[in-house]
């Protein structure tokens, strides 16, 4: 069953279409690698799925319909989508209260998704102080405020060292085989190829491949698939 | 709605701006009343105001309380362009993507920090003349309504302003240019058309303000000249600035929210 779904998606930029007609399904329950190269229109496709880009022309849903159309949207998707997103003023804990009380989260679960994210011991900093690595585990932590069943992560291993792609590879497994489902877009595709069940491939904003994992790469690496498949010649 | 509004409630309370634009709501309400004793009394030899002890100019002397309104705009202005400053727009949009309800809030928690500030700095300024004027024993009294028409135009400008602040805010997301752009309105470009085009300029909002605390100044140099402010009466004021506000906000809610985004 499709949580996400794609349906002819275009979004111009003037003449430029940063996505075209982009097709394309994320299944339950299953971590979806979405690749492609710099300004291939991931970003775009992506903000589009969230309400924060409006198509133009096409569609972009989560499970059938809108995301602006989701009653209490923190508790259904959990989205992350960069790292600078925060008040540098402000504490990681206090950044999280202020995004908590939008969906009625209790203090108590901010606490979780702290020690989930394992930032617990600086809560309490600045996030102006806080390392590249750091912001995004605050990201992943606003994200999993609502315990939403589904994720979009626009490169959440950005910035994060070894130990820190490891625990993510680990996290996001944890999450699908809660039964959740997740849309990830990384340019990390070594990594990759040990966490995502399905691929989506884009290029120039048009989709190029898409499908399990084994039957994109044919016995290849993924990141082999993917040059051939983006630099054919 | 409520709980976007207690949203932006904490991202008042935790935000250094938020205080640190308080205090400056203070500092310009005791620096525009403290000196006016003294500037009136001084211009009493040179130009026909009458002295201190005309109760007329020690209410204008109190009235000048709620001269901190520009805070209140900047404080509207940062409410919504703030957002796009430091990225927290998506967090805020992703988690209330009904653009129209996050609009709301924020017009009505920035229209509360404006009264907040406004009435806060009124205090202060209240408190400043009244130890500014002590130094003149031949000061009169002020007329008891001062104090209340003050306050009331206070309050108003500050849900005003903050409302025009936020419109203005959503309208041009970038911080920087909202607050220049604002301040270069109000105290330059305004300014000088009410200079030569008194009958324009007592529409515009510093005038209306003026307007609003039913603030009446003539007089006469000593070259001859005469001094006079023609602002329209209270409550036309007051309707005239509401519209301000309302015309914006509806420009904002219209244009800018069916922006996409960054």
């Amino acid at each position: 069953m499709a949580v996400i779904e794609f349906r002819a998606l275009t979004k111009k930029f003037g003449q430029n279409a940063a996505v075209n007609n982009l097709t394309a399904q994320v299944e339950q329950g299953r971590i979806t690698g979405f690749f492609g190269p710099n300004g291939a229109g991931k970003s775009t496709a992506l903000r589009c799925v969230l309400g924060l880009a409006s198509p133009t022309s096409g569609e972009a849903l989560i499970d059938g319909v809108h995301y602006r159309e989701i009653k209490d949207p923190l508790r259904k998707v959990g989205a992350v989508l960069d790292s600078g997103g925060f008040n540098h003023g402000m504490t990681g804990r206090t950044s999280l209260k202020i995004v908590a009380a939008t969906a009625g989260i209790k203090d108590a679960r901010i606490e979780e998704v702290l020690d989930l994210v394992e930032l617990t011991h600086a809560a309490d900093r600045r996030t102006k102080g806080y390392s590249l690595g750091m912001k995004q585990r605050l990201s992943l932590a606003v994200a999993l405020l609502g315990d939403p069943e589904i994720f979009v992560l626009d490169e959440p291993s950005n910035g994060l060292d070894p130990i820190g792609i490891a625990w993510l590879r680990g996290f996001l497994r944890k999450l699908a085989d809660e039964g959740r489902s997740i849309l990830v877009s990384s340019h990390q595709l070594a990594e990759m190829q040990h966490t995502v069940d399905d691929v989506m491939i884009i290029n120039y904003g048009k989709l190029i491949a898409e499908g399990p994992i084994a039957d994109v790469a044919k016995g290849r690496s993924l990141e082999e698939a993917f040059l051939q498949l983006v630099m054919p010649k | 709605m409520i709980r976007l509004m207690k949203s932006e409630y904490l991202k008042l309370l935790y935000s250094r701006t938020f205080w640190g634009l308080l205090l400056g709501t203070i500092g310009l309400a005791i620096l525009s009343t403290a000196p006016l004793p003294y500037v009136y009394h001084d211009l009493q030899s040179r130009v026909n105001f009458g002295s201190l002890t005309n109760p007329d100019l020690v209410d204008a002397v109190y009235s000048r309380s709620a001269e901190g309104y520009i805070f209140a705009l900047i404080l509207g202005v940062l409410v919504m362009a703030g957002e796009f400053r430091h990225g927290t727009a998506v967090a805020t949009f992703l988690s209330a993507p009904q653009r129209i309800s996050v609009l709301g809030s924020k017009l009505i928690v920035a229209a509360i920090g404006g009264v907040f500030y406004m009435l806060v700095s009124t205090g202060f300024g209240f408190a400043s003349s009244a130890i500014a004027l002590n130094y003149y024993a031949d000061a009169a009294d002020p007329h008891p309504e001062v104090f209340i028409n003050t306050l009331a135009a206070a309050a108003m400008a500050g849900i005003v302003l903050a409302v025009l602040g936020v419109a203005l805010g959503t309208l041009i997301r970038s911080q920087m240019v909202a607050v220049v752009s604002s301040l270069l309105w109000l105290f330059i470009i305004e300014r000088l058309i009410t200079l030569f085009l008194p009958d324009i300029g007592k529409y515009l909002p510093t005038s209306l303000i003026a307007g609003m605390m039913s603030i009446k100044v003539q007089g006469t140099t000593s070259t001859g000249v005469n001094i006079s402010t023609d602002y329209l009466d209270a409550i036309p004021a007051t309707l005239i600035l509401i519209g301000y506000a309302a015309a914006f906000a509806i420009l904002a809610i219209s244009t800018s929210l069916r922006r996409d985004i960054d």
